[in-house]
């Protein structure tokens, strides 16, 4: 085993500890199980999306649209309930199926046709946000029928909010894939040595091809979760969310660069974003102060992602 | 030559990239237990052999035959699974993965095979990793360490154990030393003779004479596009060989020199 020190999400872990002390000191209303709670079930939504994220950033890639497609699964969700009357169970799994579809559609131009990840997923930032809209009539629909408020509202065991289940169990199945299975250990090897990878006879387009779907499959989930939580849906959910969930991965230590991370880092980063959103809240600084912040934030974040980088290839 | 004797045998291999003759009726033996080393210019046809018989490429004609049967490789997937394992100059190993997981890249053994969710059975790959490296006599403090964090010498032999514990038939190394410094040559050079004490049949891309003599027993002279001669190590000199890559030296004048290769042509 790694020692701690040398884990890559290991920098993520120290942030979050010396924020949430610095926060402690410097809030009175931080400190306490009910604000704490609040923060994780807050980054529920983005840590679903940085888990299928760290997946596509691992193997090299980069997924620029799943703010737009927990839009279109969650708006369409809604949509299918509210307006047409179909059965939740059923909407769930139409969900699910939208996020599989776009993560094959996407998965197809980057890994068989060979268009950068950047372009496919830039293209389908505003692709699945104008479907979203266009297909639902841009109406808020809310009044979402049962289990929806329980995936938003629920408790297990009376004191578990339903989203850090979710969470939870989510990451605890993603790290597993990553670390025992085929699949993990190839979207490893595809982000540090493609060539190779294909050399000793991985099938290297189908495993890239397969991240893709695990990105849209999460972003159905996380879309699930999103609208049980607002007990409303519309095609203007999850505005921006990718840039959330692209800077969970980095600052959870997984390299923009393909090969190096950790699905665990992408939760700490997940929980460490929401803390300086509700730290700068809970010290009253301003929207677009803090809209500065997350943006400097994931600035330094990819900068020493790259320093450590050049380090490394100097060895 | 009997073709049951050879562990790869090769019979009027030919390849031509539209008017180029990369590679023209080439023939080539190695015996059971065998290192042979193939040497020559630039351009003179080296890699382009290597490409068809490991499967990265087809030839435009000729016969390959493993064990005395005759063999096609559709793919470097295909070879390999028929005995013949290379390790390409590029190495094909992933840096941020540790020993284990480089030594089985592409065949991990699983616990559950459920296609790309299989679950890979770490502990077994794992012993089965220090077993190899052992058995090549490759030293590595840290399994789990990444590649990334090794010198290019360390990668080498992990590529190199990889390869002898896999191979079934014969390895091929393509200038293994090339990027080495000559600490680092020295040890990949000390695991190419392990594997000649244990039997393992190797073909050895060089354009280090020295290393050349010092390791194997045949030497095969490419020049521009054919397999011009071979020699047993023994039987010839330093000045000789480069007498036949720059064609200063007929291959004719130098006794047995092209036995084997008429010896094959005869089966055609
Ligand atoms: N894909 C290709 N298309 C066209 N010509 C090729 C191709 N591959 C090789 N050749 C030509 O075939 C000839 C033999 O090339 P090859 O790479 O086999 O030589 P080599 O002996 O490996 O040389 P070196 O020592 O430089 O590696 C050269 O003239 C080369 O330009
Ligand atoms: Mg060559």
């Amino acid at each position: 085993m790694k020692t701690l020190t040398r884990q890559e999400w290991y920098g993520a872990l120290v942030a979050v500890l010396v924020l949430g002390i610095f926060l402690s000191i410097a809030s009175p209303y931080f400190l306490n199980s009910r604000n704490l709670s609040n923060i994780l079930v807050q980054a529920s939504v983005i840590a679903l999306l940085a888990g299928g994220q760290t997946f596509v950033i691992l193997t090299g890639g980069v997924d620029l649209a799943v703010g737009s497609l927990t839009a279109l699964a969650g708006a369409m969700a809604g949509y299918m309930m509210i307006k047409l009357g179909i059965d939740p169970y059923m909407a769930i799994l139409a969900a699910f199926a939208i996020g599989a579809g776009v993560g094959l559609f996407n998965g197809y131009l980057v890994a068989f046709v060979g268009i950068p990840s950047f372009i496919v997923t830039l293209g389908g930032l505003t692709l699945w946000r104008g479907l979203a809209y266009d297909s639902t009539g841009g109406f808020d629909m809310s009044g979402l029928p049962d289990p929806f408020p329980f995936i938003g509202y629920g408790e297990l065991f009376g004191f578990l909010p339903m989203p850090i289940v979710v969470m939870a169990v989510f990451y605890i199945t993603m790290s597993f894939v990553l670390s025992s299975t085929k699949l993990g250990r190839y979207v490893y090897a595809i982000g540090s040595n493609e060539m190779g990878a294909r050399q000793v006879g991985i099938n290297v387009r189908w495993y890239k091809l397969g991240v893709y779907v695990v990105s849209g499959l999460c972003c159905a989930l996380a879309a699930l979760v999103l609208i049980g939580r607002m007990d409303s849906s519309s095609g203007k959910i999850a505005q921006m969310f990718e840039l959330d969930a692209i800077a969970a991965v980095i600052l959870g230590g997984t390299s923009l660069f393909g090969g190096r991370g950790s699905i665990i880092g992408s939760l700490l980063g997940a929980i460490l974003i929401t803390m300086i959103r509700n730290g700068m809240n809970l010290l009253e600084i301003s929207q677009f102060k803090q809209m500065m912040a997350i943006g400097a934030v994931v600035i330094i974040a990819v900068w020493i992602d790259v320093v450590r980088r050049k380090r490394l290839l100097r060895k | 030559m009997n073709t049951e004797k050879s562990v790869i045998e090769i019979r009027g291999l030919t390849k031509h990239y539209g008017g180029v003759k990369a590679l023209t009726e080439a023939n080539f033996c190695l015996a059971p237990g065998e290192h042979a080393a193939i040497v020559g210019d630039n351009g003179a046809g080296k890699s382009t052999f290597v490409r068809l018989i490991t499967g990265v490429e087809s030839p435009n004609s000729g016969e390959i035959f493993l064990d005395g049967k005759s063999v096609t490789f559709d793919s470097p997937l295909d070879a390999r699974d028929q005995g013949v394992e290379t390790v390409y100059q590029t190495l094909a190993l992933a840096e941020d993965l540790d020993v284990p997981a480089n030594i089985f890249l592409g065949r991990e053994k699983v616990l559950f095979n459920l296609g790309p969710l299989s679950i890979l059975d770490h502990k077994a790959m794992r012993s089965e990793s220090v077993q190899m490296l052992s058995t090549t006599g490759v030293k590595i403090q840290d399994m789990s360490e990444t590649l990334r964090g090794m010198s290019g010498g360390q990668r080498q032999c992990v590529a190199i154990a990889r390869a002898a514990g896999f191979a079934k038939k014969l390895i091929i190394l393509d200038e293994p030393t090339a990027a080495l410094g000559i600490q680092e040559t020295a040890r990949v050079e000390e695991i190419i003779k392990g594997l000649k004490q244990r039997g393992v049949p190797l073909i050895i891309i060089s354009h280090n004479l020295r290393q050349v003599f010092d390791l194997v027993d045949r030497i095969w002279v490419f020049r521009q596009g054919r397999i011009v001669a071979s020699v047993l190590k023994t039987q010839t000199s330093p000045e000789q060989i480069v007498g036949l890559i720059t064609g200063a030296v007929n291959p004719d004048d130098v006794p047995g020199a092209t036995d084997l290769i008429t010896d094959i042509a005869l089966f055609q």
